[in-house]
């Protein structure tokens, strides 16, 4: 086995040469242009799909020659059991990432750390971890990929992909690029084996190749099935999304209007007598709109940035970077690259740090439940707003018509404006959401001579299977009460099945794909604890089950011939999980050849096999 | 201990619903060479990669040295050698690096062997295997399976593509190296010059089926040629029992004919022939005109030249 391990290094060895070499240039030219460690997600991302891209690279390379006949049998016979075999090409892949990957990146992290001043947190080191597994990972699917023969097999693909789409902490999610790891080389290893066409012949060893594969055929299904649909619509100009009239009294309606459209329309189906009033007002009113801007909030120690973490202060000529590790900013001279201190919740110099990893959303900072505004000439911080946990805020300040508002992911606060602009806010009312905080699209707001009128505008998620989801038009008088004066559903754009296409397809698989992300804390914003969500209606729930049936039926039909525990146990299976298993029992069971006739016609008669 | 190498019972195996194998009962006995051919596609390497379990049959049951072809452990796996007509050998290795490897792999490595039989090829221990000429990399490729000291070491067209020289140097090596007791050779080629020298026992495949085994001095033995000169017009000769080919060259009608006896003469005077006479033929010219009753691409009988 060493032996082997050493001489898959020695393949590879100055390939990887170069390929560390133009890694580690290549990063570093990005860290001189950029700052990658505090860059958005967005961009960070690119780093972890080349380094995926590496990987997968790496095992199409090494495997295109392997799995040529005459190469696969010199690989595979040999006094070695497989397992054996594998492990040596794995971890000779796994040395050469180390070196590709996850050394250059090491190296730019410490030199960036010891040599520029710039922010560098504990969890910056985990960064080349991460690069390293995402690599691991593609290779272990290229494996797959590349020994099984199947090309539909690609799907196995999305799982890596599904389990590091998360921006949780660094240490969670190694855990899931992990299990990542681990359902990828068993994955693997099923097809590295000297018969690569043959199925896993445990129960056991099918049960675990099955999971990748349900999951990605499950993820194709959904997104292929999904995109194939809303292409289709459009060719037939029938998309509400792409057509120049949305359908009425939907949500794509709801979300173009203006705020007074959306209020008329939803007063018009009022019982309030001063409805029609308000009605003919509202072409006079200025009606401003509170949007929610985000569903989430940094988490300690995650690696990804949900946000920028720097902020420049001009009057102090410091560079402001957010240190994970001390929960305060750490300043940097914008022209001297000095440091110029640390800044707290009281502002420069204080060293009380934030209570959780703060978004820097416009001119102000906020964490999860405090505002905070910089005063530019003092250098001190002022907390414009607070609330209990566990209220969070989803943005900063938002003002309609000179008046702030906050949303929180509870209630919509409402302020008054004191003379003094240095005096603190005063909170002139604040009204619970009448609906869950995640399906709210926005908040539009006319201001009436005695009160004020808010329409919540639900439906965001509709499209993936939010149910009862309305718009609720409440008016707020001057003492801040609110009453309820219109309501209405809104109306469906996509056919139900469409839009609960993620459950019906397969809701265990749903339920798996949805794991890490439950699992997970990534600092999402919950919906406040209220009524729970209206049942799924009943065509979706047909529909699950007609799925589930046929599913069954296929995978019998399919195994026809085949003894009848295989066939029960895939069909018990299909009927649980759904199409998804469905294509993974095409991928995994080869259908036998017919049996052979007996040898009658073979050609000459002449001599008989002396 | 099991007296056959190599042993099949109605083992059939189809690609895409042709027939690669089918129903062959092939039984193997240890020891000697054995000489296996077939035209192309007569499922001589299809056969080898079901018994070293790189393919899965349809049906039957395959054993090498009394196991399983399916079930073959690392401890039988290095008691089988295998060159295959590529002589795939990792391009990026060096010579005395390959052979230190596969030094540690096998427990019965034979050094003096490896180091006779690559004396008989211009290769030296430092040259990288992708510097390698094909015919010096063959006789690394056997070189290596010889000194692994295999019961049965299986060559699938070893000499293919080399040149003469090569390919004596190769043949050579392989005749002046003793296995141990009891070892056997399966040889598979189409070089019938080759297989005279080497064969003791002769198996011959034809589409999957096995059609005939016996030592190929047994085999030359029952077929024959007869040149029968017919004055008159030419009868359908092609139809008497035995006939493989007949083929009219200069107005004389030659035919291979097997398992024929005297009393083939006779038939052939009672056609009409105005002399038949009897003549032995070469292992090529009997195994060509035994293969060529099947082949696809055989020229018919009556229209042979």
């Amino acid at each position: 086995m060493k032996e082997l391990f050493f001489s898959e290094c020695r393949r590879f060895r100055t390939l990887a040469l170069i390929a560390a070499a133009v890694h580690l240039v290549f990063l570093q030219l990005g860290a001189r242009m950029a700052d990658p460690l505090h860059a958005r997600w967005q961009v960070q991302v690119v780093f972890l799909v080349i380094s995926a891209l590496a990987g997968l690279a790496l095992a199409v390379v090494q495997f295109a020659g392997y799995r040529q006949p005459s190469r696969w049998l010199w690989l595979m016979h040999r006094p070695l059991p497989r397992s054996r075999i594998f492990a040596a090409l794995s971890l000779a892949s796994a040395a050469l990432l180390v070196f590709v990957i996850a050394l250059p990146a090491l190296l730019v992290v410490l030199g960036i750390d010891h040599y520029t001043g710039r922010t560098v947190d504990a969890r910056h080191y985990l960064a080349p971890l991460h690069l390293l597994l995402a690599a691991s990972s593609a290779w272990l699917a290229g494996c797959y990929l590349m020994l099984c023969g199947r090309r539909s097999a690609f799907v196995v693909m999305f799982v890596p992909a599904l389990l590091a789409s998360h921006r949780a902490a660094g240490g969670a999610m190694l855990l899931s690029a992990l299990v990542g790891i681990v359902l990828m080389a068993a994955l693997a290893y099923s097809a590295f084996k000297p018969d690569r066409s043959a199925p896993p012949a445990s129960a056991t060893g099918k049960a675990v190749c099955a999971i990748p594969l349900v999951l990605g055929f499950y993820c194709l299904m959904l997104w292929g099935g999904s995109a194939a649909f809303q292409f289709g619509q459009m060719l037939f100009g029938v998309n509400p999304l792409n057509s120049l009239a949305p359908p009425a009294g939907g949500y794509t309606e709801l979300v173009r209007s203006d705020g007074a459209s959306n209020l008329r329309r939803a007063l018009a189906s009022s019982s309030d007598p001063r409805a029609a009033h308000w009605g003919r007002q509202m072409a006079l009113l200025e009606v401003g709109r509170v949007l929610p801007e985000g569903d989430e909030h940094p988490v300690r120690g995650a690696i990804a940035n949900l946000d920028r973490t720097q902020w420049p202060d001009g009057q102090r000529r410091t560079f402001w970077t957010f240190n994970q590790d001390r929960m305060l900013f750490e300043g940097r001279d914008m022209f001297s690259n000095a440091p110029a201190g640390w800044y707290g919740q009281g502002g420069s110099g204080d060293l009380r740090p934030f209570d959780s990893v703060p978004l820097l959303p416009g001119k102000f900072i906020m964490t999860r439940q405090q505002l905070f505004l910089p005063e530019p000439g003092s250098g001190c911080l002022q907390l414009v707003a607070a609330v209990r946990a566990p209220e969070t805020l989803s943005g900063a300040l938002q003002e309609v018509g000179r008046q702030p508002f906050l949303l929180t992911n509870q209630r919509l606060i409402a302020y008054r404006r004191a003379a003094d602009p240095q005096a603190p806010l005063q909170v002139a009312y604040s009204v619970p959401l009448p609906g869950p905080f995640g399906d709210l699209a926005r908040i539009d707001v006319a201001r009436l001579l005695d009160g004020t009128l808010l329409s919540f505008d639900f439906g965001r998620h509709m499209v993936d299977g939010e149910v009862g989801s309305r718009q609720v038009v409440l008016f707020v008088d001057a003492a801040g009460r609110a009453q309820q004066v219109a309501a209405r559903a809104i109306e469906h754009d996509f056919p139900l099945l469409f839009e609960h296409k993620a459950w019906w397809l397969s809701p265990v698989a749903q339920a798996l794909a949805d794991l890490p992300g439950r699992l997970l804390d990534q600092g999402l914003i919950a919906d406040a604890a209220g009524a729970p969500s209206p049942a799924r209606p009943p065509l979706v729930l047909a529909a699950g089950v007609v799925a589930a049936l046929l599913s069954a039926a296929l995978a019998a039909w399919r195994l026809r011939g085949q003894p009848l525990r295989r066939r029960l146990a895939w069909s018990a299976a299909a009927l649980v999980l759904g199409p998804p298993c469905v294509a993974t029992l095409w991928l995994l069971e080869t259908r036998p050849a017919p049996r052979p006739a007996a040898s009658a016609a073979q050609a000459p008669s002449l001599p008989a096999a002396a | 201990m099991n007296d056959l190498v190599i042993r099949t019972d109605d083992l059939c195996l189809s690609y895409k619903g042709k027939l690669a194998l089918d129903h062959l009962n092939l039984h193997l006995p240890r020891g000697g060479v054995h000489a296996i051919v077939g035209a192309n596609g007569a499922g001589k390497s299809t056969l080898f990669r079901v018994l070293l379990g790189f393919a899965a049959a349809d049906a039957g049951s395959a054993q090498v040295l009394g196991c399983d072809s399916r079930l073959l452990t690392p401890a039988l796996r290095a008691r089988i050698g295998f060159v295959n007509e590529e002589h795939t050998l990792p391009g990026w290795m060096r010579v005395d690096e390959l052979a230190t490897m596969q030094r540690r792999l096998y427990p019965a490595w034979h050094e003096a062997r490896y180091r006779e039989v690559l004396a008989n090829f211009n290769v030296g221990d430092r040259q990288r295997i992708a510097e390698l000429s094909r015919g010096e990399r063959a006789g690394v490729s056997l070189a290596l399976a010889l000194a692994q000291g295999p019961e049965l070491l299986i060559l699938d067209e070893p000499t293919l593509g080399l040149d003469v020289v090569a390919k004596r140097a190769f043949l050579e090596a392989l005749l002046q190296t003793s296995l141990g007791d009891g070892a056997t050779i399966v040889y598979c080629s189409h070089q019938m010059e080759e297989i005279e020298r080497v064969a003791d026992n002769l198996v011959i495949l034809e589409r999957g089926v096995l059609r005939h085994m016996s030592p190929p001095g047994d085999f030359c033995e029952r077929v024959s040629l007869w040149i029968a000169d017919f004055p008159f017009r030419q009868p359908d000769a092609a139809r008497l029992d035995g006939v493989l080919e007949m083929r009219v060259i200069d107005g004389l009608t030659h035919l291979v004919v097997f398992d024929s006896g005297v009393d083939f003469g006779h038939r052939l005077r009672l056609l009409g022939a105005r002399t038949a006479q009897q003549m032995p033929v070469s292992l090529d010219r009997a195994v060509n005109g035994f293969l060529a009753r099947g082949h696809a691409g055989a020229p018919k009988l009556s229209a042979a030249a």
